[in-house]
């Protein structure tokens, strides 16, 4: 009797227990993971780019996602000099920052603000150029290197950038996450307070959506821009919601409570295909999971040796056990968009028999224990780095080789890539602009550090001067020639394996319409529609 | 009663004594075991005494992470792990102790045998099992109930208390109940796990204690005045049989404690259990023992508060009062 | 307690033997020992009859049903996790860390928490005051707080793990051994055992031990229930038995993500966990009647 009395307690508790009215305007997002800081400037990690670019931010210019083109953001327009070196930018005069409970902009968007706001990152003197900032060589290395001589205001709304020599990537550059426009009147407000941290973590921009409120537990809550100036969907509260686990993500999506995830577990996404409720949106991106050969070590010098433990390896299993449908096989590490990509490579991947015999005849020593460093969580380039190790396990396993899988996490995994002690590393990169010097200079280059990307401590003259040649390469036909060299060497010398180019996938409810995935740049809400559920 | 109270407080005092030393401890090995550079040589005797005066002046160190005052977010986790603990408690009690009783009155019939069995049942289910398999229920149910979470994060409730169900209420002219139910509901699944362990405690403890009080003398007296079975188990056995659960359930605070952290972690509840797990799983390890402190430090206090309650409600115990 | 049974008239059953002759009349108490026995053996034995070792990987056979789902295969009883690995060989050797773990823990707490409890109760004075004062101490830290001190001191490995569990196990067995001895010791007949000259030890053995037979049945069942719980627990939070190590908790934290999947990966674990602890605990609840019909 009271079993039966509480179960309908329960139900009738339940039964309404979601208010539909409250969430009629309000759109919940569940990510993967917490955002690092709130400024897509310093943090370049999916998640953070996913927080912030589209939502609190704008650009000059953005990519149109259908036509592919350029087309004014901040900017009205643009002109280009006859002689292909300046490129003057009118600004549009309605642009209004947020206005939030830390800061009340007395001024719209003025020229000042695109100044500051690319400056921090090329001026050594501007006062934020070392906050938030110590150990990431980004700043030092950066997209803008050797392409920009100045950039000058000319008045109030208008601003030029003068480049050294005639490069179609500027637009590129400007559209990308890195040049999105803050407040200089914030920064200076900030200073003035003694606190100018606070610019990446509690952020002023001009986007759709302002930043209100970011708890520990992993809620970000935003409120819609009143002032915002130009077409938006019906979304006036946003909120991210972090929760690691894909299944409960899932569930929560289910459940009514998130009405976007990210990253659905990779062994679900046939289930989820099949709820008609959901709609699963993917995209085709430049992240690659690769297992990195660290070349410092005696016994992995050879590159013959590298090549041959890379055949034993079958990554077509891998792609099936770990990825499921969530990535697509590859044998470089340009994904197929890239205008770089040398396409016509023909070679067999998955030979042991073969890769023993090389071995064999290479005298090597098959009674040393490999190392497998592992990062102990998944990332958005591999849903679960154990596993795929394990699998690698098995294939070394079988032609002879021992292996030895290290799961490590957090500062313990930095410290270990530092000091260099491991064979093999299995990692990816994530890749933020589609420029083939983004992929090629954090694994390839002298500079790079293991934490940076280079986990195969490659350095080679060829390759640094290639890399660098390639970047002030005024003719467009000898930087791919460049580029195709350096992936001959990488297929030959092969530092890395690459596993898998890795899909960015979002499951959506399907009240909501128009949320616009930019696997560059992250996640936009800008035009999203929620339908009303009556 | 007033040298009762002082033994009392003298024993909290000597506790809480141990317990800072304890967690004193903690602190200097994770500080030289993930931190080595930061050695003090200092001796021990001064450095303890600094930490216990750091203490006794609430400052109880900063995270690592964020630098936020550990103390603080402590105990606003706290409190919902306390209020997920109570409401488990309510719940268990109503069915366990009916439950218990029955069983001690009717022992060894079939009646006895099927609770004993439902009692068993509830201790072997893992709670963590509970939780995983817990997700697969909206896709059994549909929304029924939410499996994950403290409340749902339409819901903007500004921290007062710290507990959810009374801070909800604050905010009633904004959201009206809807977020004191949303939270009601986010407690259901929770709850429920957290109580399969305490309905065993509570039924076992229960009926013991009830089969012991049915053979005393005095209820064989009452038997021989003719007093109806029904009149002698309300009016004389359940008074003498149900308050000795209570110093007997207190014994099992550590462990109810440790099942409510398992299900925070799995549930994904903003409770002390998940923070020290999240917190220690990105290397703040300085959480321990602060976590240490709250927790321990809680049951401590509340255990002697309840020993001092049942000697002011139940006459059989005031013997301690005279006692030494 | 003395009992004729007609045959050896001049021959008196031992406590024991009358024990064990009231509990074989208690048919589920006795399948439950024998299911206790054969899980036992299963553990030990795992490694000769387990159908596939628990970590070769078949590609060719990745998470498969259980065989008597559509689908199925019948080399794989249970089916196969998503690396191909045969869920009843790992559930085998999962099995094997678990359970053989809360048996290894069981029988070091109890004796050690016996000496600890008895030493306490037949001491007297500061020692036994400082005694209890830390116990009581220890008690309100909850084990999971110690396994997790513990395990970030030492690091996570699966024997740290055992450590900290039984640590942390360790203060309540004492606690309640200290105030089964006490009790016993205020009775008249250890007083009548005292006044002949008894030694502690024999005073230990034949006196009290005997006596405080049936609440130790009930706080042994119950600290390897909790040891069961707790292995699998701090298993599953990643803090135990570390991969390519297979422990029930472990299990079901890995198959996870796969719950919609394969939703055997995980409810299987965690069905061995329940029957191991419903096994154990019906097999203690009957050895516990035994022992009271016996005394009575």
């Amino acid at each position: 009797m009271r079993l039966i009395c509480l179960l309908f307690l329960v139900i009738s508790l339940t039964g309404c227990y979601q208010n539909k009215a409250l969430t009629q305007n309000t759109l919940i997002y569940c990510t993967e993971s917490l955002p690092s800081s709130f400024n897509p400037l310093i943090s370049h990690d999916v998640a953070s780019l996913d927080a912030t670019t589209h939502q609190l931010f704008n650009r000059l210019v953005k990519i149109d996602e259908e036509t592919n083109q350029f087309v004014p953001d901040l900017a009205e327009k643009w002109e280009q000099s006859e002689d292909k070196l300046r490129y003057r930018f009118t600004l549009r005069s309605d642009v209004h920052f947020h206005h939030t409970d830390y800061f009340t902009p007395t001024r719209t968007l003025n020229a000042d603000d695109v100044l500051f706001s690319l400056n921090r990152m090329l001026d050594k003197n501007n006062p934020y150029h070392f906050i938030n900032n110590q150990g990431n060589n980004f700043f030092y290395n950066h997209p803008f290197t050797n392409l920009l001589s100045e950039i000058n205001k000319i008045d109030d709304l208008t601003i030029e950038f003068v480049l050294l020599k005639p490069d179609v990537t500027l637009l590129a550059n400007l559209a990308a996450h890195y040049s999105v426009i803050h407040s200089k009147e914030y920064a200076d407000q900030l200073l003035a307070q003694g606190t100018p941290k606070n610019i990446d973590f509690e952020p002023i921009g001009t986007g759709p959506f302002k930043f209100k409120q970011y708890d520990n537990n992993g809620t970000i809550r935003y409120s819609k821009h009143s002032l915002f100036a130009q077409k938006t969907g019906n979304i006036d509260n946003l909120i991210y919601f972090t929760n690691t686990s894909a299944s409960k993500r899932y569930t929560k999506l289910l459940s009514g409570e998130c009405d976007a995830i990210s990253y659905p577990a990779a062994s679900q996404l046939e289930t989820i295909s099949e709820n008609e409720n959901v709609s699963i949106i993917s995209k085709v991106s430049a992240n690659l999971a690769l297992w990195a050969f660290n070349t410092s070590k005696p016994t992995l010098q050879d590159h013959r040796v590298r090549q041959a433990i890379s055949k034993a390896i079958n990554v077509k299993t891998i792609l099936n056990a770990v990825y499921f449908q969530s990535a697509l096989q590859t044998k470089t590490l340009l994904n197929k968009q890239s205008w770089a990509l040398k396409a016509n490579i023909d070679e067999t991947l998955f030979a042991p028999e073969q890769a023993r015999q090389t071995l064999q005849s290479l005298d090597y020593d098959f009674s040393k224990v490999l190392t497998i460093l592992v990062p102990e969580s998944g990332d958005t380039f591999n849903p679960n780095f154990h596993k795929t190790a394990e699998l690698i396990q098995a294939n070394l396993a079988a032609i002879g080789i021992q292996a030895q899988i290290i799961n490590l996490s957090g500062k313990a995994l930095k410290d270990r890539l530092k000091n260099g002690d491991y064979d093999t590393y299995l990692t990816g990169i994530n890749v933020h602009i589609n420029d083939p010097d983004s992929i090629f200079r954090p694994l390839l280059s002298c500079n790079s550090t293991p934490n940076t990307g280079n986990s195969s401590h490659w350095c080679s003259d060829e390759t640094q001067s290639l890399l660098d040649a390639s970047l002030t390469e005024p003719d467009f036909a000898q930087r791919i020639k460049n580029y195709y060299k350096i992936q001959v060497i990488t297929r030959e010398q092969r530092p890395y394996l690459p596993i898998a180019h890795v899909l960015r996938l979002d499951a959506v409810s399907n009240t909501i319409s128009n949320i616009e995935v930019n696997p560059l740049t992250g996640i936009n809400f800008q035009y999203a529609i929620k339908q009303d559920l009556k | 009663m007033l040298s009762f109270l002082q033994r009392r407080l003298t024993l909290l005092f000597i506790t809480a004594f141990i317990l800072t030393i304890i967690a004193f401890i903690v602190d200097r090995v994770l500080v030289a075991s993930h931190n080595p550079e930061v050695i003090n040589h200092q001796n021990y005797f001064y450095q303890y005494s600094n930490y216990l005066w750091h203490i006794l002046n609430g400052n109880f160190g900063y995270s690592s992470l964020d630098n936020k005052d550990l103390i603080k977010r402590g105990l606003v986790f706290f409190a919902s792990t306390l209020e997920l603990c109570f409401v488990a408690l309510i719940f268990s009690s109503f069915f366990a102790i009916p439950m218990g009783i029955l069983a001690g009155l009717f022992r060894n019939s079939r009646l006895d045998y099927v609770i004993m069995t439902i009692a068993i049942v509830a201790l072997a289910l893992p709670v963590f099992w509970v939780g995983v398999m817990a997700v697969l229920l909206p896709s059994v149910w549909g929304d029924l109930l939410p499996v994950d979470g403290n409340l749902s994060l339409i819901y903007d409730v500004p921290v007062v208390t710290g507990f959810l169900l009374i801070d909800t209420l604050f905010v009633v002219d904004k959201y009206d109940l809807f977020a004191f139910i949303d939270r009601v509901a986010h407690l259901i699944l929770p709850a429920l796990t957290l109580s399969f362990f305490l309905i065993t405690e509570i039924v076992r403890l229960t009926r013991s204690s009830m089969t012991m009080v049915m053979r005393s003398n005095y209820i064989q007296a009452a038997y021989a005045k003719g007093f109806s079975r029904r009149k002698i188990v309300v009016a004389h056995a359940l008074r003498n049989a149900l308050p000795p659960i209570i110093p007997q359930l207190r014994l099992q605070m550590s462990t109810i404690f440790s099942f409510a952290m398992t299900i925070e972690i799995v549930f994904n509840l903003n409770g002390i259990g998940k923070w020290l797990f999240i917190s220690l799983k990105s290397g703040d390890y300085l959480v321990l023992p602060v976590g240490i402190l709250i927790i321990s430090g809680f049951i401590l206090t509340f255990s002697i508060f309840i020993e001092i309650f049942m000697v002011i409600i139940s006459p059989l115990r005031r013997s301690a009062l005279y006692a030494d | 307690m003395l009992i004729n049974n007609g045959f050896d008239e001049d021959k008196v059953q031992s406590p024991l033997h009358y024990i064990w002759s009231i509990f074989k009349r208690k048919s589920i108490a006795v399948m439950a020992m024998w299911l206790m026995i054969f899980f036992i053996a299963l553990c030990i034995f795992a490694p000769w009859f387990v159908p596939h070792s628990p970590l070769s990987q078949n590609p060719e056979k990745m998470l498969l049903p259980p065989y008597w789902i559509e689908g199925g295969d019948v080399n794989h009883i249970l089916g196969t996790d998503d690396l191909g690995r045969d869920s009843l060989s790992r559930l085998f050797y999962g099995l094997q860390l678990t359970l053989g773990g809360a048996v290894l823990i069981t029988v070091c707490v109890t004796l050690l928490g016996m000496f600890i409890g008895a030493s306490a109760a037949l001491a007297k004075g500061i020692k036994a005051s400082i005694l209890h004062h830390l116990l009581d101490t220890l008690l309100a830290i909850p084990a999971l707080l110690s396994a997790l001190i513990l395990i970030t001191i030492f690091g996570p490995s699966y024997v740290n793990c055992l450590i900290a569990i039984g640590l942390s196990l360790l203060p309540q067995f004492v606690r309640t051994s200290y105030l089964f001895i006490k009790q016993e010791l205020s009775k008249q007949y250890v007083i009548a055992l005292r006044l002949d000259g008894a030694t502690k030890l024999r005073l230990f053995k034949y006196g009290i031990l005997p006596n405080i037979l049936e609440p130790t049945v009930t706080v042994i069942n119950r600290l390897f229930t909790l040891a069961i719980i707790e292995i699998a627990t701090l298993g599953f939070l990643g803090f135990g038995a570390q991969l390519p190590q297979t422990e029930l908790g472990s299990l079901i934290a890995s198959s996870m993500e796969l719950v919609y999947l394969s939703p055997w990966l995980v409810a299987l674990p965690g069905l061995a966990i329940f029957s191991v602890i419903i096994i154990v605990n019906v097999f203690s609840e009957g050895l516990r009647q035994a022992i009271i019909e016996g005394e009575s």
